[in-house]
């Protein structure tokens, strides 16, 4: 018994050694923003009294007053679209492509890696070249290429018209996007056991009972990873709505977090920016809640 | 016989055409970006664009190295950028091994609340950090240093490193460690000299993809290195197109400045990267 506890002790001592200096520093920079913004969305901090300490307790009149807000209920709804729009599309189009990689045919090998090079590319990067293939008075690239192809008959101004703004927006974070989701697919198709496939064929199953019966449910951690991690980094999005439009016209392209941005740092309301960065953050923590519900009832967290 | 091989052959030209056409729309965005940075001004608002450019030309990048960018070179932009990817790297390879070891060697009650505490943060959205940040930064005396822009950075690829590299220890088998403990190794001595070893690919591609988020990064700079002389590349080219009159040219060398240290980084360690990323998105 004696021992028992001693190794306790010492495997205890051990493993806080190793894994404390990482969660202190996440949660000091992480946990303490968070309780900071919450305090924040019930003040008034503007510029004029944010380094003093009298700020004045406002309830829940912060949230009132950007949920009466027109731009930034609009800002919600972009992120919603953004969001699905851009899952939607990286997914189907990441699965296909994994589905056409996961063939034998020559050069597989490099296009993937060159694939790669796409999402290694900096998201600044990729939305400057996002604006410069939709840029300006109608002779941008994309203008060239539809007008080509017949689908419109006039240049079309993508970034000063808010609709063909966000797809445009939608379009490059698409592109973005579908190399991680078919590289993982693509992986994960190639690993998957043969012997079952052989034998679904010998028992008589079709192409498409075999994909839906086997391959859909054999890639189901992949699928819940990819889906995930693009809802992650397509929700936090911000450099690509900054760059390409940074909000405009008249603020009706902002999603939740330019807007959070602007409101902070250009307009200097530092209670409603926090207020709607937390409104962010309770999404996100019911998703990740959701996600993590969803992930240990599979167990793909051993 | 043969003429099952034969379809199978045809199956595979059908394959590859339609793989190379898909690759040539993925990638030709950045074979834009980096023929736009050799275009002439005519070239470049052509009508009719032109897909190989009849003229080359290195005006764009004659034209950065010659700007002052808020009173900065752009060489002593590359080092600044550099020194941040750089701190971001260290902080983020050393945290994320360390954490990542003592989640997954050890097993108490409070592993499974820590692991969701890192897989919540690598969840935040990164603007709720800002203005927070900002103002503790100011307290203790941390602006005006590489750090802030560098810590913004850690915020996420901490969380995600520890997310990543976990299962990789998880799949060191536990009596390897054991016999190096009765060998005489402490567990510290043991993690340096028979753990790291055994999964450094992980680390090799933790290290890499912090790196090149410190280097990518726009967010933090434009945040807490907006003045003064730590601006990074990001900052300045975001700024160099910010104005109205975008010199296209100019900023497609900038464009094409950034993303090389990428792309080298990535082909050099391609086969790391891949099988890295798997491993820990799928499991993590």
């Amino acid at each position: 018994m004696r021992t028992k506890g001693k190794k306790y002790w010492s495997d205890l001592r051990w493993f806080l050694l190793f894994s404390m200096p990482g969660v202190i520093y996440i949660v000091f920079f992480v946990a303490y923003p968070i309780f900071y913004n919450v305090v924040m969305s019930f003040q008034n901090v503007t510029a004029a009294n944010l380094l003093k300490t009298d700020k004045e307790f406002m309830g829940l009149l912060n949230y009132a007053t950007i949920f009466s807000n027109p731009k930034i209920v609009g800002s919600i709804t972009n992120t919603l679209i953004f969001t699905v729009a851009s899952i939607g599309f990286q997914f189907v189009i990441g699965f296909l492509l994994a589905l056409l990689f996961s063939n034998k045919f020559p050069l597989n090998k490099m296009y993937r890696a060159l694939v790669m090079i796409g999402w290694m590319v900096p998201m600044l990067v990729v939305s400057s070249i996002g604006k410069w293939f939709f840029t300006g008075d109608g002779s941008s690239l994309v203008n060239f290429f539809l007008m080509k192809l017949g689908l419109i008959d006039e240049p079309v101004k993508w970034l000063v018209n808010t609709n063909t703004a966000m797809i445009a927006m939608i379009c490059v974070n698409i592109w973005k996007g579908i190399p991680f989701n078919m590289l993982l697919m693509t992986t994960a198709l190639t690993t998957m056991p043969e012997d079952i496939y052989e034998a679904a064929a010998i028992d008589g199953a079709s192409r498409v009972q075999r994909f839906f019966r086997i391959t859909v449910p054999l890639l189901k951690p992949t699928i819940l990873a990819v889906i995930t991690q693009g809802f992650i980094l397509t929700f936090k999005a911000f450099e690509l709505i900054y760059v390409m439009t940074k909000g405009g016209p008249a603020d009706t392209t902002h999603i939740m977090a330019t807007y959070s941005y602007s409101l902070t740092f250009d307009q200097f309301q530092f209670s409603q920016g926090a207020a709607i960065a937390n409104v962010m953050f309770v999404i996100l923590l019911v998703f990740s809640l959701f996600y993590v519900k969803l992930i240990s009832k599979d167990e793909v967290i051993s | 016989m043969k003429s099952m091989h034969r379809k199978k052959r045809r199956q595979q030209i059908i394959y590859f055409v339609v793989a190379t056409l898909c690759v040539i729309f993925l990638i030709f965005p950045i074979y834009w970006m980096v023929i736009s940075s050799f275009k002439t001004e005519g070239e470049l608002f052509a009508v009719v664009p032109t897909f190989f450019p009849r003229e080359l030309t290195v005006q764009g990048y004659v034209k950065m190295f010659g700007t002052k960018f808020s009173g900065q070179s752009i060489v002593k932009s590359f080092f600044n950028s550099f020194y941040i990817s750089i701190i971001t790297t260290v902080i983020t390879t050393v945290l994320a091994t360390l954490s990542a070891y003592g989640l997954a060697r050890f097993d108490f009650k409070i592993n499974k609340t820590l692991l969701l505490i890192f897989l919540i943060a690598q969840m935040m959205p990164t603007v709720l950090f800002l203005a927070p940040l900002y103002l503790t930064f100011k307290k203790v005396g941390l602006m005006g240093t590489y750090f802030p822009p560098a810590i913004f950075v850690t915020l996420h690829s901490v969380p995600f490193s520890v997310m990543m590299l976990r299962p990789y220890f998880l799949g060191v088998p536990k009596e390897l460690e054991d016999s190096a403990v009765i060998d005489g190794c402490n567990k510290f001595t043991s993690f340096i000299r028979i753990m790291l070893p055994m999964i450094y690919p992980g680390v090799v591609v933790v290290a890499v993809l912090s790196f090149l988020w410190g280097w990518g990064d726009m967010v933090g700079a434009m945040t807490f290195c907006s003045t003064g002389n730590m601006q990074p590349l990001s900052l300045n080219m975001y700024r160099a197109m910010a104005n109205d009159s975008t010199d296209w040219a100019m900023l497609m060398a900038f464009a094409t400045i950034i993303v090389i240290p990428a792309v080298v980084l990535f082909l050099s360690l391609q086969k790391f990267i891949i099988s890295g990323l798997t491993a820990g998105a799928v499991k993590g």
